[in-house]
């Protein structure tokens, strides 16, 4: 596998809107000079793990903090559900903010991405109701989207092949680190605070404050210079319609599928944990924090061992494992009332169904040839898993309210929402080739 | 056929199939929604309303709610006037079981809080009575809890407030055989199984 085919693999954060499309392959790196130093190569990376940071941060807020923003806002489980679809259609939106950066350059995108995040951000902590608090955060995940996303190309484009995929884990770890951080400030009593859950928003202010100290030191990428001043060659990219157009679209539509039918109960059942941990099941806050940051930091292990086992014993069988554990260990962290089978079963929740990211980013990128490598895996994470974002935590929500819900409750509205996962599992069986151990080539020409 | 005519109809396909979709879920929503609100539902808003009255800024929106879905008179029952809550919402935790119907109008609905003050961690159970009147419940009496375990919360043994029958389990497996079947169709659709883009 080459330098190049890891990054496109390494693992995105679960459902993040990246644009892993690397910079154009039209004149390799290597003969131009475009090596920055050290120095500056770390001040990079600790400007956009913030970025990352934040976007782990910034969702955990909403899920973990959703009874408290009802109680805030006294509306019913529906209601909360349906402002999750805006909201979380701010991602999709944040794709084509994120591309802006290949004509205004990386550096102002990046810089407007964070003072646009830092505004709506604070601006949630001001909401005066639902439909205010949907909006701001609707804008809010544009641009913090947008600032991730040019994060990580500017990580590929600046850091040498040898450190791009350690500097790439690294902005992944910062976003796992997010949700952890607001575990740790839920069990410190920040929503206790004369501004309740606001503050956790007011924290968003944070990256305006670095970047204010920052922001001169950091540069345009070398690459787009080059690309601006015609000193390299940046090849066209394929129209975004492309893999539908060629016999890449059985793929697109099998890898897709897979997809949206794992995000839809995922992102139901993450939105919604907490709010059913604290009312159907009497948890505190300060125990689901506990929860979390523990259940959470040892389930994020799934990542790793996923990542081996898909080497070792091949994409099929790890992601049918994968999902099976998924579904049957969620399915009971949202049937039991005994909070030590709870424990365990979130842990084992997290280990596989968050944790089988990286094979499906081996799905999403190995199946198409390189010159769609980048469409394809564009159109899979932001229009096949955005529905995962949008209609999981909506659908819980709808119909698990527990005044007017066809089901009335939670936990089993994401029970009955995981078996809707079960097919993902025979699609991998019966449709899925195997990848394990051979070498991604491109195959224009083959083509 | 033309790459271009292909092109056109897999597009139109996907289309076809995410408008397909939406309608399926609208369907699903509507079809098994209901616009009746259940008793647990509404005496869970009129117990959260109570802590409200506390809360710094919510005091008159919390009254209008308290009034909307039970009788004013009985804050007092739940919350103690005396005590300082720092404008802060009067139960750090609530949570209400499922409700027995002594008679067709008549409600109780078990309720356990956990207040923030003056000590936080202190439990009180509590038995919400609500009558309904005209088509809508509302909360008419809050009692001691008793021992009877069917008027407990989950959290101390008691039912859940609905339990998706075993039926909707089969009909959601039932579904899920049919969005494979789907799935299997339009990936045939799509066209034949392609080289990879690996050697």
């Amino acid at each position: 596998m080459t330098q190049t085919d890891e990054l496109v693999l390494a693992p995105p954060g679960a459902g993040i809107l990246t644009d892993f499309e690397l910079p154009s392959a039209g004149e390799p790196l290597d003969r131009v000079d475009l090596a920055r130093d050290d120095r500056y190569l770390k001040l990079l990376l600790l400007l956009l793990v913030s970025a990352a940071f934040f976007e782990g941060y910034d969702s955990s807020i909403l899920a973990l903090l959703l009874p408290n923003i009802q109680s805030t806002f006294h509306v019913s489980e529906a209601v909360l559900g349906i402002t999750r679809i805006p909201i979380e259609l701010g991602l999709f939106v944040a794709f084509f903010v994120a591309r802006l950066s290949d004509r205004w350059g990386r550096r102002p995108t990046l810089l407007w991405s964070v003072v646009g995040y830092t505004v709506f951000t604070a601006l949630t902590a001001l909401s005066w109701d639902i439909w205010s608090f949907a909006l701001f955060q609707f804008a809010s995940r544009i641009f913090l989207g947008a600032e991730y996303a040019i994060g990580v190309t500017m990580i590929v484009e600046e850091f040498p092949v040898a450190r791009r995929a350690r500097a790439l884990g690294t902005l992944l770890t910062f976003s796992a680190l997010g949700t952890i951080v607001v575990g740790i400030l839920l069990g410190a009593g920040l929503q206790d605070g004369p501004l309740e859950w606001r503050s956790f928003y007011l924290v968003g202010l944070a990256p305006l404050l670095v970047l204010s100290v920052f922001r001169r030191r950091l540069k345009e990428t070398r690459r787009f210079e080059a690309v601006k001043a015609g000193r390299i060659h940046e090849e066209a990219r394929p129209s975004m319609l492309e893999p539908w157009r060629t016999r890449s679209r059985r793929n697109i539509l099998l890898v897709g599928l897979m997809h949206m039918l794992r995000s839809i109960p995922l992102f139901g059942s993450t939105a919604w944990w907490a709010f059913y941990a604290e009312r159907e099941r009497g948890f505190t806050a300060a125990q689901v924090a506990i929860f979390i940051i523990c259940a959470y930091g040892l389930g994020c292990l799934g990542y790793y061992i996923c990542g081996r086992a898909m080497e070792r014993w091949g994409r099929r069988p790890t992601a049918m494992v994968y999902f099976t554990g998924g579904i049957a260990f969620s399915i009971l962290l949202f049937q039991v009332s005994s909070k030590p089978v709870s424990f365990f079963a979130l842990m084992l929740a997290v280990f596989f169904g968050l944790g089988m990211s990286p094979v499906m980013s081996a799905f999403a990128t190995e199946l198409f040839p390189t010159e769609l490598r980048g469409q394809a895996a564009a159109w899979i994470r932001n229009v096949f898993e955005i529905a995962g974002y949008v209609f999981g935590p909506a659908l819980v929500g709808i119909l698990g309210d527990h005044a007017t819900g066809a089901i009335g409750n939670v936990g089993d509205t994401v029970s009955l929402l995981m078996l809707l996962q079960l097919p993902t599992i025979w699609l991998v069986w019966k449709y899925v080739p195997e990848t394990k151990g051979r070498e991604l080539v491109d195959t224009v020409a083959a083509a | 056929m033309t790459v271009d005519s292909a092109f056109r109809q897999t597009y139109r396909k996907v289309l076809l199939a995410v408008m397909i979709a939406f309608v399926l879920i609208g369907g699903l929503i509507g079809a098994f929604g209901t616009r009746k609100a259940r008793v647990e539902g509404i005496a869970e808003r009129w117990a959260t309303a109570v802590s409200d009255t506390t809360r710094k800024g919510m005091l008159s929106d919390a009254r209008t709610r308290v009034k909307d879905h039970g009788d004013p008179l009985l804050v007092g029952v739940l919350v103690d006037p005396s005590v300082d809550h720092h404008h802060k919402g009067a139960f750090a935790s609530l949570e209400v079981g499922k409700a027995t119907r002594p008679s067709a109008d008549v409600a109780l609905v078990p309720l356990k809080v956990e207040y923030r003050e003056p000590k936080e961690g202190t439990t009180a159970r509590r038995v919400l009575t609500l009558d309904r009147t005209n088509g809508t419940w509302r909360v008419v009496a809050v009692a001691d809890a008793t021992a009877d375990p069917s008027l407990s919360v989950p959290s101390d043994g008691g039912p859940a407030v609905t339990r998706a029958p075993i039926t909707l389990y089969a009909g959601t497996l039932a579904l899920g055989a049919l969005i494979s079947l789907g799935c299997a169709s339009l990936i045939r659709a799509a066209g034949p199984e392609q080289s990879l883009g690996i050697a």
